[in-house]
């Protein structure tokens, strides 16, 4: 094996390469399409939600993965039905679900048997403690939410862009928004292994906001944002096997660092030419 | 005797248990309607009911003999909102935004085949915009991307276009260019609903012009009329701001 690429022949650094991809791609795959609907805080929410679902987990002794999945899908549709009534509550609603998530799963998981050592791996990424089992779900989640957001990509994104053109043209508005939301839920809780829930909306968020820096269509920001998304990802968790730092948080500093470098490149698209379709 | 392209059997809309809007209209294929009246009279909130997207609170709308939400292929009916396209963070190319407009034909999951992609070149064609397809919709003028939603409106193929307001904050050689265009629209027989402030550019395109005052109408006729007899109604004299034009049953209100 080549020297530089040593940390490879680790099985705890190759599943983590593996996890950091498939979260790479899903969570611009979703992330373009809450930017798009100026959403792009809401993983966070999703993410403090989960909190409580891993607390539960935790608490019955039972798969904390998928307690949280299952609480933050319930969460993803109870904001999504909120948003959608734009009751006159519906954002203060939303703060309460936020605060009472995370506050729910600290709580629970201090009654849990491993207390908070457990929380701090969701709180902050634990990817190098990636199992197999981990990955096997990480895939088919991630798979889900590329093929499901390309196949309907160009109705979520008419949804996105206009809700009553799209409506009259016959589309299932509330539909689609669900499955977004769910899809969401879905990318929350497989990053939240390798990120942590801090900062869980930032590999939904930041690759699409460097790729739409540089494209001029909706197809070549999804393309780019997942490519950047996919690539900060990897760099991450190999800068991070180098530098000795928080996997989750050195792949995050990755998306920023590109992300300011296109911004303070600053004529990137007038020098290098606007990426097209 | 073919059905109406709109029609409205005392239906009435609003908001929250609220009636905003009521009306027993008949517009037939082909007609260029006008839909005047001054902020709040009920123009929007008429248009938005009869498209389905605000709560009906009685009465019937029906589309080409058909209830909107029964209407086979919801494409024969294409809407230009009043908002501007380009409020998105992510840049989306005109045709990007035109080919939504197709998925009323081909449906969510349907293939994008090389005859959808015909009919959304021909729309950008229609409003005179062939050389910008590929721009960023951000990046065109007011009145460009006003023209690029009456486009996303006419990619299905639609035989009637609802437009709400298409004149608002565009400015006067948009505004012609935009005339030109629903005149281009109105000899291909395509039935038009505007919702106006004023005729302006669109006078001698519109054959018929329907006032609304405080959610009802009460002038349905010729446009050359209108002012005529609208003196003293809706804003022309406060003092007589309940008077109700009578119209000639001619110009096509039912008969109640």
């Amino acid at each position: 094996m080549i020297a530089a690429l040593e940390f490879l022949d680790y099985d705890f650094m190759r599943r983590a390469m593996i996890a950091a991809l498939l979260v790479g791609f899903a969570a611009p795959a979703v992330g373009i399409f809450l930017v798009q609907r100026r959403l792009a805080l809401i993983g966070d929410g999703l993410g403090h939600v989960a909190v409580t679902g891993v607390g539960l987990g935790l608490v019955l002794d039972r798969a904390p993965l998928a307690v949280a999945l299952i609480t933050a899908v319930v969460g993803a549709v109870v904001l999504e039905l909120m948003r959608a009534r734009r009751t006159e509550i519906a954002d203060i609603a939303l703060a309460m679900l936020f605060y009472g998530g995370i506050a729910g799963g600290v709580v629970l998981v201090s009654r849990a048997p491993a207390g908070g050592r457990s929380l701090n791996q969701y709180l902050f990424g634990s990817i190098t403690t990636t199992t197999n089992m981990d990955l096997i779900a990480f895939a088919v989640l991630a798979g889900v939410v590329v093929v499901v957001t390309a196949v309907v990509g160009p109705a979520l994104f008419a949804v996105g862009d206009d809700e009553e053109f799209a409506a009259v043209n016959g589309l299932p508005v509330l539909a689609l928004n669900l499955t977004l939301a769910v899809f969401a839920a879905f990318t929350v809780v497989i990053a939240m292994r390798v990120v942590g829930v801090l900062l869980v909306s930032a590999l939904m968020v930041v690759p699409v906001a460097t790729a739409q820096l540089l494209a001029r269509s909706f197809r070549s920001t999804y393309l780019l944002g997942i490519a950047l998304g996919a690539g900060s990802a990897l760099a991450g968790v190999v800068a991070s096997y180098y530098g000795d730092t928080p996997s989750g948080a050195t792949i995050v500093l990755v998306a920023v660092g590109l992300f300011a470098i296109t911004l303070l490149g600053g004529g990137a698209r007038g020098l290098v030419g606007r990426i097209g379709r | 005797m073919s059905p109406p392209a709109l029609r409205f059997a005392n239906a009435s809309f609003g908001y929250r248990g609220i009636v905003a809007a009521s009306a027993d209209l008949r517009i037939e294929s082909g007609e260029v309607v006008a839909l005047l009246g001054s902020n709040g009279s009920g123009k929007s909130t008429l248009v938005k009911g009869a498209l389905g997207l605000i709560d009906s609170y009685g009465g019937d709308v029906e589309w080409f003999g058909q209830p909107f939400d029964q209407l086979k292929g919801r494409s024969v009916v294409g809407y230009v909102p009043q908002r501007q396209p380009s409020t998105s963070p992510i840049p989306s190319t005109l045709e990007e935004l035109v080919r939504t407009g197709r998925l009323g034909r081909t449906g969510m999951f349907g293939r994008y085949r090389h005859s959808d992609r015909y009919e959304v070149a021909e729309a950008i064609r229609t409003v005179g915009l062939d050389a910008q397809h590929r721009t960023p919709v951000r990046e065109l003028s007011g009145g460009q991307q006003r023209r690029a939603l009456v486009a996303r409106a006419l990619a299905s193929q639609a035989k009637a276009l609802v437009l709400d307001e298409p004149f608002a904050g565009v400015d006067q050689e948009s505004q012609d260019t935009l005339a030109e265009v629903f005149r281009s629209l109105a000899g291909r027989g395509i039935t038009l609903l505007i919702v106006l402030h004023e005729l302006g550019p669109l006078d001698g395109v519109v054959t018929r012009a329907v006032h609304l005052a405080d959610g009802s109408v009460i002038f349905d006729g010729d446009p050359k009329q209108r002012s005529a007899a609208l003196v003293g109604v809706d804003g022309h004299d406060p003092h007589c701001a309940d008077a109700v034009v009578h119209v000639p049953s001619t110009f096509g209100l039912f008969p109640r």
